[in-house]
């Protein structure tokens, strides 16, 4: 499945999801609360990948969910 | 295992790339594929009569990518075209909406996604089962 992706990926760039692409399908898929904040997810992803760059589309929504506390 | 649904737009969005919704729905197939290859159990399935209804021939070149995505058919077999009917009869939706709701109220999967363009008839042929809805 994954070789069918990356081919797709090569042929079509433009069709390559981004780290925030990914937060957003996966808290879809899952009926995530933050699903429907699809700003604050791209913000979350934008913030992890500066000093992650392999974080994965979960540890988005844990650093979303995170930045959602207040603070202690 | 949790069991993921594709409607007729997001066949379409997925096979066509300049879809406007087809990066999206790549998304969703990037995190099965994710997780899949994480031993996460999960499986994508389209039933029949969304594959008709979006033109999805298995024998056309047209559609490699979605063929390879390991999308498995769900059958509109003489008991889901039963419940399909009956559903069909109860809500008024496309015969394609209706098999998604049969598939739903016949699945055993304790969690249901389904990736749709139309919200309101997915809960809508749902009926009594909980589903998650991925709106596109």
């Amino acid at each position: 499945m994954q070789a069918a992706l990356d081919d797709h990926y090569e042929q079509h760039p433009q069709a390559r999801p981004d780290l925030g692409d990914l937060a957003i399908a996966a808290a879809e898929l899952d009926g995530h609360p933050l699903a429907g904040h699809p700003k604050r997810l791209r913000q979350a992803a934008a913030e992890i990948a500066a000093n992650h760059p392999d974080a994965s589309p979960d540890d988005v929504l844990l650093w979303a969910e995170a930045r959602a506390l207040p603070a202690a | 295992m949790r069991l993921v649904v594709l409607d007729n737009e997001a066949v379409q969005a997925l096979q066509d790339p300049t879809h406007p919704k087809h990066r999206h729905v790549v998304s969703h197939a990037q995190v099965v594929a994710s997780r899949k290859r994480r031993a996460v159990a999960i499986q994508v399935v389209v039933p029949t009569a969304v594959r008709v209804e979006a033109g999805w021939d298995r024998t056309s070149p047209a559609w490699v990518f979605p063929n390879r995505l390991r999308i498995a058919d769900s059958p509109l077999d003489t008991p889901s075209a039963s419940t399909a009917a009956g559903i069909r009869n109860e809500t008024g939706v496309s015969v394609a909406d209706s098999h998604i709701g049969a598939v739903i109220r016949s699945a055993h999967n304790d969690q249901i996604t389904v990736v749709t363009s139309d919200p309101a008839d997915m809960r809508q042929v749902a009926g009594d089962k909980n589903i998650t809805v991925a709106a596109i």
